[in-house]
């Protein structure tokens, strides 16, 4: 009983045991790993979540974004390592015992059950009124802003309300964590716009500790307070989404975030970096590291000219392909040394004169502070 | 706001553990295993022990080798069943056909006809036969000279019962095609045959092989038709029986037993790789068939299904007529007195109750069985290996003959070493062995059924706290009810027709009434026996009739199933 009645009320703790929760991270993550079979799905994870943070695992199919989430909710066994939810070990519990709520893609709703049943599923094994549980549903609804469909089936539902039921279902029992698997990717664009950022508004009023798997990367780095970067079962960067834009661990992390141009380095002297058959020079502030294998910048980052922009040291080329993206054009440039590889340039669209077209001849150059050298793999 | 925003102080909350992972499947799996494993491996271990329960190795089949009479009942069983099978499949194919390709009028009704065969014992066209061939029939001159009562018999009465079989898989193969692949066609400028050839033909290929080895195993495993319209003509299925019941021989029993397994286990193996190559080939989003107007071939097909049909309608309608009529063929004057000595002739009558508890005690253990079972594998509940176990077990019974699983019985539980000796002779063991007969196709109906529900939502619900056992009461039940209603309704009907598993288990006590026909043939007494089977297929009618009625009020009640916005 003692158990069930923690749903709904704060459980006083020793003061001392509340000060080491602050001070500690509320999700700690040690060593953990998961195979299956011969292949490692995740591979030695180490991740500090602090309390009310809500984390995004991002990384493309495969990578064991899934798997990690579900080995926090106990749906998988790891092989090794340690799962502490505040502060008390919960990698041996079944998920009935561990404290969370979780969203899925499929919105797993329940389909002989309206709305309000849905979201009252979990409440019925715990001793509450009638009136008691309805209210709580109704609060839910509200919550989620469905108060007019308490009643509706989930067929009777559009997705991205079904979503929302899946949500408030997940919140019922007030869980300490909230575990989010690709929520957004089976709706509709602008459905998902809207529902990612009402979910972030939910997550921020009532404060709950959440991780959300995604393969989207601007779903990622649009709401996330920090994102982690996974790959074939290591995490490859964590940190927040201005962190992993702008100073990327290596070419994984850049190019999963957005397109880039990389080009292989051939030589540095000084701040003068020989790269693709181009040359540049760097700004302050990029270190060049001994064994930098990649000069990169966004295709945002590119300058397209008549002449060659201050200080860069500008590339002529032709333009093999033009790409219309409404306030912006995306041009492919076939440089005009040999052995160079097309660069992928991103520019405003012209207010005055004409764009470039198919066939012209252009000058390419970056801006000293826009470049950076990253390495293959981290 | 204050309570959404309450945080659990502990990350470990107290949970009651539900042990139903734990404790059903193992248990579940030794009930089934016991209704069907262990029967089965009594009879393959019985054909090779001599009559003292010595180790004998082949002598038992070398001893029938040596029977010339045997061997020739094997021979026809095979060619027999083949001749039947490919009449069956040339009838089924072009009516299938017509029913979900084409836009031949009267298609509901056509079906309906086509399928009413299976509310029937597999007697029962052989008593319309009788009464239309036989050595009195009406259009005996139509066989030129030839006897119905022997292979001639066998096989009319054959295609007959494998025809709706046959149909069902056919027209279900015939309608998972691709709309698109016909829309292809049609850009190319494929004209209706040529798209019919290289598009209707390979799509339906696998069905077809499934169908026909279906249709095989139903007449080379039957028992009821050549013993009615056999005559002289020996086959496995007559033989198994009167060696073990004329003969005591059981030994042989159980090498004939063997050999009715063993084709029926290549049959069912063809038809699981066929119905697999079937499942890759429809994908999630195929779109479905439109049936093409084409009027010349829509009127040949539907003068085809007419003729059909009149068959169908011809040959039950003549076994109901013999039923009432006073004396056949002296008296053709109609009365209900054959149908009057079911009901005043206390054995019969017997029969009658036997056959209702049979079918309901059927019904309602099979459904309950059924609904275990195809839940835990659907959802996969405890242990893997116990999972495939319970799999496998569940999947067994459909490639045993029922004659060759009712002399597993015969053998497993007469054993007075066995715990369950007590149960030989009572209608509780003739039911497990029904239930157990007819379990695998109710089994993937459930199966199927389940795993259309996404497996999220049991994870769902487990992250909310509640159990298997509380998910299966709150969610699955409502999702299944309606399959189960229909579950419920084929164990109804097969164990009001079924004979040949029980052949061996009834006693004067537990004797059903489909036994009860076969007796009132061995007699002579054709009318009664076809007044009998007509009861039987009147009683199964009502069963279907109220399975589909149940059926359709439950979906209409379950206001959740309806897609409107």
């Amino acid at each position: 009983m003692a158990g069930l009645a923690t749903a709904f009320s704060v459980v006083s703790e020793p003061v001392t045991s509340r000060v080491a929760a602050i001070a500690a991270p509320y999700l700690s993550i040690v060593g953990l790993t998961k195979r299956f079979g011969s292949a490692v799905v995740v591979s030695d994870v180490n991740l500090d979540v602090p309390r009310g943070e809500l984390l995004c695992i991002l990384g493309p199919s495969g990578c064991g974004k899934t798997t990690l989430l579900r080995l926090i909710a106990g749906f998988e066994a790891a092989d090794s390592g340690s799962i502490r939810q505040a502060g008390s070990e919960i990698s041996a519990l079944p998920p009935e015992a561990r404290d969370f709520g979780i969203v899925f893609q499929s919105y797993a709703l329940f389909p002989n059950r309206s709305a309000a049943r849905n979201i009252g599923f979990g409440l019925e094994t715990l001793p509450l009124s009638r009136t008691e549980r309805a209210a709580r549903i109704r609060e839910l609804l509200a919550l989620v802003g469905l108060e007019g469909h308490a009643d509706k089936y989930p067929s009777q539902l559009s997705g991205g309300q079904q979503q929302r039921v899946a949500l408030a279902r997940a919140l019922a029992l007030s869980p300490g964590l909230l575990l989010l698997d690709e929520p957004l990717s089976a709706l509709d664009a602008n459905v998902r716009a809207s529902l990612r950022d009402e979910l972030r508004q939910v997550q921020r009023r009532i404060g709950i500790t959440s991780i959300m798997v995604t393969h989207d990367q601007q779903e990622a780095l649009s709401i996330a307070d920090r994102v982690v970067v996974m790959n074939a079962g290591r995490i490859e960067q964590i940190g927040t989404p201005a962190e992993l834009y702008q100073c990327p661990a290596n070419l994984f992390v850049a190019r999963f975030l957005g397109e880039v141009n990389a080009l292989p380095v051939t030589s540095i002297s000084g701040n003068i970096v020989q790269a693709g058959g181009h040359v540049f020079r760097l700004g302050g502030s990029q270190a060049p590291c001994g064994s930098a294998g990649y000069l990169c910048f966004r295709p945002s980052a590119v300058r397209i000219g008549m002449e060659a922009a201050g200080g860069a040291v500008g590339t002529r080329g032709r333009v093999s392909s033009v790409a219309f993206l409404g306030d912006r054009l995306r041009l492919e440039i076939q440089p005009e040394i040999q052995n160079g590889g097309p660069l992928v340039a991103e520019i405003p669209f012209p207010r005055f004169g004409n764009p470039p077209g198919l066939g012209d001849h252009v000058t390419v150059s970056v801006e000293p502070d826009q470049l950076f050298l990253l390495d293959d793999h981290g | 706001m204050a309570e959404i925003s309450a945080v659990s102080g502990t990350a470990a909350r107290q949970v009651r553990p539900d042990p139903t992972g734990q404790i059903v499947p193992p248990v579940l799996l030794v009930v089934l295993a016991t209704a069907t494993l262990l029967p089965i491996g009594a009879l393959l271990v019985r054909a090779f022990l001599g009559k003292d329960g010595a180790f004998v190795g082949l002598d038992n089949f070398l001893r029938y080798g040596a029977e010339p009479g045997l061997v020739i009942a094997a021979w026809n069983s095979l060619s027999l069943s083949m001749i039947a099978t490919v009449i069956a499949m040339a009838l089924a194919f072009p009516f299938a056909y017509a029913l979900v390709r084409t836009a031949m009028p009267g298609r509901g009704i056509f079906r309906l006809i086509a399928l009413l065969p299976l509310l029937a014992p597999s007697l029962l066209p052989a008593f319309g036969l009788v009464y239309l061939f036989g050595n009195q029939g009406w259009l005996k001159g139509w066989l030129l000279g030839e006897s119905l009562y022997g292979p001639v018999g066998i096989i009319l009465a054959s295609v007959f019962y494998a025809f709706p079989h046959a149909v069902l898989i056919l027209s279900a193969g015939l309608s998972a095609g691709d709309q698109r692949h016909y829309e292809a066609a049609r850009a190319l400028r494929a004209g209706p045959w040529r798209r019919f050839v290289t598009v209707t033909l390979p799509s339906c290929r696998y069905a077809a092989i499934s169908a026909a080895s279906i249709a095989f195993i139903l007449v080379f495993t039957d028992f009821g038709i050549p013993s009615v319209v056999g005559g002289s003509t020996n086959v496995l299925a007559t033989d198994i029986y009167k060696l073990v019941i004329g003969r005591f021989d059981f030994e042989m029993g159980a090498v004939v037993g063997v050999l009715l397994l063993l084709p029926a286990i290549v049959a069912y193996a063809i038809d699981w790789l066929a119905r697999k190559s079937q499942r890759a080939m429809i994908t999630g989003k195929s779109v479905p068939i439109r049936a093409e107007r084409l009027p010349l071939r829509d009127l040949v097909l539907f003068l085809f299904a007419t003729l059909v049909a009149i068959a169908i309608l011809g040959i039950i309608g003549m076994a109901i007529f013999g039923s009432l009529v006073k004396f056949w063929p002296y008296n053709l004057s109609l009365g209900l007195q054959n149908y009057e000595r079911l009901f005043s002739d206390a054995d019969e009558f017997r029969a009658l109750g036997n056959s209702l508890i049979l079918a309901f005690g059927t019904a309602l253990a099979g459904t309950g069985l059924v609904a275990l079972s195809g839940w835990l594998i659907a959802r996969k509940l405890g242990n893997g290996m116990i999972r495939n176990g319970l799999q496998g077990v569940a999947m067994m019974p459909v490639a045993v003959p029922g004659l060759v699983l009712g002399l597993g019985y015969v053998f497993f539980f007469n054993n007075p070493a066995n715990p369950l000796h007590a149960l030989q002779g009572s209608l509780a063991l003739i039911i497990l062995c029904t239930v157990a007969h007819f379990y695998t196709v109710p089994h993937l109906m459930v199966v199927n059924e389940l795993l259309r529900l996404d497996r999220e939502i049991d994870l769902a619900a487990q992250a909310l706290r509640i159990g298997p056992a509380g998910t299966a009461r709150r969610i699955h039940g409502s999702v299944l009810l309606p399959t189960l209603i229909d579950v419920a309704g084929y164990f109804f009907v097969n164990a009001m027709t079924t004979v040949s598993a029980l052949i061996f288990l009834f006693t004067a006590q537990t004797r059903p009434a489909s036994i009860a026909v076969i007796n009132l043939v061995e007699g002579s007494r054709i009318g009664q026996a076809s007044a009998f089977a007509v009861v039987i297929m009147v009683l199964s009618m009502v069963a279907a009739c109220i399975q589909l009625t149940l059926r359709h009020l439950v979906i209409r009640a379950q206001g959740w199933r309806r897609q409107t916005p």
